[in-house]
């Protein structure tokens, strides 16, 4: 399987008054073409950071390694190719649609702008295309919609749009920050379907950003784990859901409210995630640990690869192994 | 691939310093000298400022010419400019303070005011606040102080109803934020009074960025104050203020352009100063 | 099961609703010609809360949830019904009356961030509260604020701090502290969790049944998370635009779900399980809007099984199983 993205070594820092933010400290992942891959954490792990770096879309003050989108690095690309090649080849939808649309303009200006930007059409049949995209993703009424204002539609509606205009041009990759975090319950299974199906009729990798494990295994192939900046565990969705190797990402699994049985306690994991300009020593998990040994708080571990595909970044697996 | 950590800290002050505190530090220096000069004169000045030496009358500043004895010139009266320019910084920074206090009282009175009970309250105020603005503020206090007489308090009152719309507006909507706040319902969930929660929990969040607008308003009030004595309305003739300064030099602009200019200068320096303080600390703020 | 539904009956009440009615006026339209139409957010609620239980108020945003919560704390003057928190009517209580009364019923909000005051100290937070009630001086006062810190499990040494010097869960911890500190017999609950991250989360409700066990005090628990109230709440109702749509007990809400709209809210619940990607009700549209709502059912436009009876006619609750209420004609 071709891979349409590889991150190598990606790091991007932040200066800010405590000291230096390691927000994203030297990940590498890849996706493959037509593979959904999630990307969890808690808040403040570097997952969205992640993202806009992929984008190019951040004004970090550091950031190094490569952004391979199939081959041609976005990070060594002038801000001219990058908009080209942003939209087209790959495309991003946020967590709030309502600030990611413009509130100047109706829904139907607004895609028709995009596809003309990307496609060699005239305004009539770029009119079309919105229209075809619309009926794509579910909307009722197209006709109707493309004329209004994006405060006029539900956020559910919002998002279909941002969707659909991610949509315009069979992106290779989408990525997905939390795009279904600012919507209830109902319309969220909703919008899990719509990806799915987009993802069957166009082949399109998905990069999902989520703290929501239930919506990883809803609709993920693969899932990469991070924690304060690093990717402590990658695996298929069956490997990291069934087997999880790395004590973080077991603790996590353990801590969610199950709907099945009644718990007379939830298991929690205890501590803070500490602050990314103050982080510990070592394995950045080993204060809140259960199961540390002598290395963790000395050295931080290596990406050891336990079975085919699942990569685990723990002293303890390593002993296992060896 | 290592990354130099000593690089980063070099960047990092770098990044700190450009976020508005160098323009505080010049803003501080540049107040400071204006201020410092204020109050040494309030004990010593190099001359008498009122004395006059009519030998010694229109003497341009000690860098044009050989002689050494006034360093910034005398005016057409010989008296020493250095002398009058910092005692007349007195009369002119404590008018400018006192009007400010009056201003920042009136201001975030009724903008606390109108903020938190909303409806009538509100809409007084901010008509209030509209006819203020909508007044030429230079003209009316021409005719007010032309009526009630000219004296240094009369001008401090007047003066301090010309500035504290900005103030009002500013703490009326801030206290409209913090209003509907859940710490506000938190106080209210545990049984605390409105005056408790104007005074312990939405004053306190609110002053901050008054104490950085009043920083700013010196400059105006400053400027007014030396407008109004330049008219003739303002400080009256014994006490010599940077405005009636400029005013008195006025004629003698082309023979002798030093009585007006050093005055003047004062302000700019003070005035300027002020401005850079001021937005130093607004950028610090919003950095917060 | 059996066994904990007798125990309720004999529990005592704390707090009973009663037709709890909430409409917000909204004018529009010239000065002249002004029309007020009306925002039910909330419409007929009715439902006990025990001593020591929770009752937990489910559905999505924009249902009138969170107004519940803040009309019975009197946030807002409801349009009309009654609530009776130990047996007397608080909504029938004057202002100051009801000032007094307040400590008995507190409030812990969704963002805690905003929940504590940013120019106060944990710790002055905390104290700030029994100040106003004169309920401590001196040395006691400042040893009950650090007891309280220390039932939430914040260390000492952190009690002088500002809020912006701490993470989420921890301020949540600190709103819980100030929320006990009048010995409370009655906490709203406003999605305590949902800001919260994940490994938090657990922390938090964890606290709050320990000191529920501790104090006895009853919870209103308003979220829109099922796994989380399936865990903290002894009794749900589920809310629809500001009508309740169906109530049960915990485990009998689970199992056994009546309402139509209750069956799609559960399966779609993302389950953390790769192996449980179960067919899913997918509802078509989305929430209307409260404004002026139409007669009949209100998720009949929705609903997969409406029928013109739907459209027409508003449903009642009715007992299907016995403690188990449904507001649908078609169960």
């Amino acid at each position: 399987m071709q891979n349409v993205l590889e991150v190598k070594n990606l790091k991007t820092y932040f200066f800010t008054d405590e000291g230096i933010a390691k927000a994203v400290d030297d990940i590498s992942f890849e996706i493959g073409a037509g593979e959904t891959v999630g990307l969890v954490g808690e808040s403040g792990c570097g997952k969205s950071v992640t993202s806009l770096s992929v984008m190019r879309l951040l004004k970090a003050h550091t950031m190094e390694g490569q952004i391979l989108l199939e081959g041609k690095d976005l990070n060594n690309m002038s801000e001219r190719e990058l908009s080209k090649t942003r939209g087209k080849d790959i495309s991003m939808i946020f967590q709030d649609p309502m600030t990611s649309l413009d509130p100047c303009f109706t829904c139907g200006y607004q895609m028709r702008e995009t596809i003309l930007q990307h496609h060699d059409v005239d305004k009539q049949q770029a009119d079309k295309m919105a229209l075809e995209l619309l009926k794509s993703v579910g909307i009722p009424d197209p006709k109707a919609t493309l004329r209004r204002y994006p405060h006029e539609l539900s956020g559910g509606q919002r998002q279909r749009i941002m969707i659909a205009m991610a949509m315009t041009c069979n992106t290779k990759l989408l990525i997905a920050d939390e795009p279904t975090t600012a919507l209830d319950m109902t319309i969220q299974a909703q919008i899990l379907n719509l990806m799915r199906d987009i993802r069957k009729e166009h082949n399109t990798a998905i990069l999902m950003i989520t703290h929501d494990l239930g919506v990883v295994a809803e609709l993920c192939d693969r899932v990469i784990v991070m924690y304060c900046g690093k990717i402590v565990e990658s695996g298929t969705v069956r490997q990291i859901f069934h087997s999880p190797m790395h004590p973080y990402t077991r603790d996590l699994l353990a801590s969610l409210p199950s709907l099945d049985v009644k718990q007379d306690r939830l298991n929690t994991i205890s501590g803070v995630v500490p602050s990314i300009t103050a982080l510990p020593t070592g394995c950045r998990y080993h204060p809140r640990c259960s199961v540390l040994c002598e290395a963790c708080s000395r050295e931080y571990p290596e990406m050891i690869e336990v079975e085919p595909g699942h990569k685990v970044c723990c002293h303890l697996c390593e002993r296992k192994e060896s | 691939m290592e990354i130099n950590e000593q690089k980063f800290q070099q960047k990092k002050i770098a990044w700190i310093k450009r976020r508005g505190s160098k323009q505080i530090l010049v803003g501080a220096i540049m107040v400071s000298l204006i201020l410092i000069m204020v109050l040494v004169s309030v004990f010593w000045t190099p001359f008498d400022p009122n004395a006059t030496d009519l030998r010694a009358r229109n003497v341009a500043p000690d860098l044009l010419q050989k002689a050494h004895k006034h360093i910034l010139g005398t005016d057409q009266l010989g008296r020493d400019m250095l002398s009058r320019m910092m005692t007349g910084g007195q009369v002119s920074v404590m008018i400018a303070l006192l009007s400010l206090v009056g201003t920042t009282i009136i201001g975030v009175v009724l903008g606390l005011l109108s903020g938190f009970y909303g409806k009538w309250v509100d809409s007084t105020a901010s008509i209030i606040a509209d006819l203020r603005n909508a007044m030429p503020t230079t003209l009316l206090m021409i005719v007010a102080l032309s009526i009630l007489g000219t004296s240094i308090p009369m001008l401090v009152l007047l003066m301090s109803l010309v500035e504290w719309v900005t103030i009002f507006r500013t703490v009326r909507a801030r206290t409209i934020v913090e209003k509907n706040k859940e710490y506000v319902m938190a106080a209210y969930c545990a049984g605390a009074k409105d005056s408790h929660v104007i005074f312990k929990y939405i004053f306190p969040n609110v002053i901050s960025e008054v104490i950085v607008l009043a920083t700013l308003l010196i400059s105006s009030l400053v400027l007014l104050e030396a407008s109004l004595s330049f008219l003739g309305v303002g400080v009256t003739r014994p006490y010599p203020s940077w405005g009636r300064m400029i005013s008195d030099g006025n004629n003698y602009i082309y023979s002798s352009w030093w009585i007006s200019t050093v005055p003047a200068l004062a302000i700019a320096v003070f005035v300027m100063g002020i401005n850079f303080l001021g937005d130093g600390l607004q950028k610090k703020l919003k950095m917060e | 099961m059996t066994n904990q539904s007798n125990n309720t009956n004999e529990k005592e009440v704390v707090l009973r609703v009663e037709h709890l009615k909430k409409y917000f006026p909204i004018k529009s339209g010239k000065i002249l010609d002004r029309k007020v139409r009306h925002l039910c957010a909330v419409d007929d609620v009715s439902f006990t809360l025990n001593a020591g239980d929770t009752f937990a108020l489910v559905g999505e945003s924009g249902c009138g949830k969170t107004t519940v919560g803040k009309t019975l704390l009197r946030f807002y003057e409801p349009t009309a019904g009654s609530a009776y928190f130990e047996g007397k009517d608080i909504f029938a209580m004057s202002k100051e009356e009801f000032r007094q009364y307040r400590r008995n019923m507190q409030m812990i909000f969704q963002d805690p961030m905003s929940s504590l005051n940013p120019r106060m100290t944990i710790f002055d937070s905390v104290a700030d509260v029994m100040k106003l009630h004169h309920m401590y001086e001196g040395e006691a006062l400042s040893r009950r604020v650090y007891e309280l810190l220390d039932m939430v499990g914040l260390p000492n040494w952190l009690a002088k701090r500002y809020p912006h010097e701490f993470s989420g869960g921890q301020l949540q911890r600190a709103c819980i502290a100030r929320a006990l500190a009048l010995n409370p017999k009655f906490i709203v609950c406003d999605e305590p969790v949902s800001a919260l991250d994940v490994s938090i989360q657990s922390q938090v409700l964890n606290l709050l049944t320990d000191i529920q066990k501790d104090t006895g005090v009853s919870y209103l628990f308003i979220s829109h998370g099922l796994p989380a109230v399936k865990y903290i709440s002894n009794n749900i109702g589920i809310m629809y635009m500001g009508k309740l749509v169906e109530t049960a007990s915990s485990e009998e809400l689970f199992c056994n779900p009546i309402h139509p709209y209750t069956q799609a809210l559960l399966s779609a619940v993302p389950k953390p399980d790769p192996d449980q990607r179960s067919e899913k009700i997918i509802l078509q549209g989305e929430v209307t809007s409260p404004i002026d709502p139409p007669t009949g059912c209100r998720f009949a436009s929705r609903c997969p099984y409406a029928t013109e009876q739907c459209k027409s006619a508003s449903p009642e609750m009715r007992e299907v199983v016995p403690g188990h209420f449904v507001a649908c004609f078609q169960r």
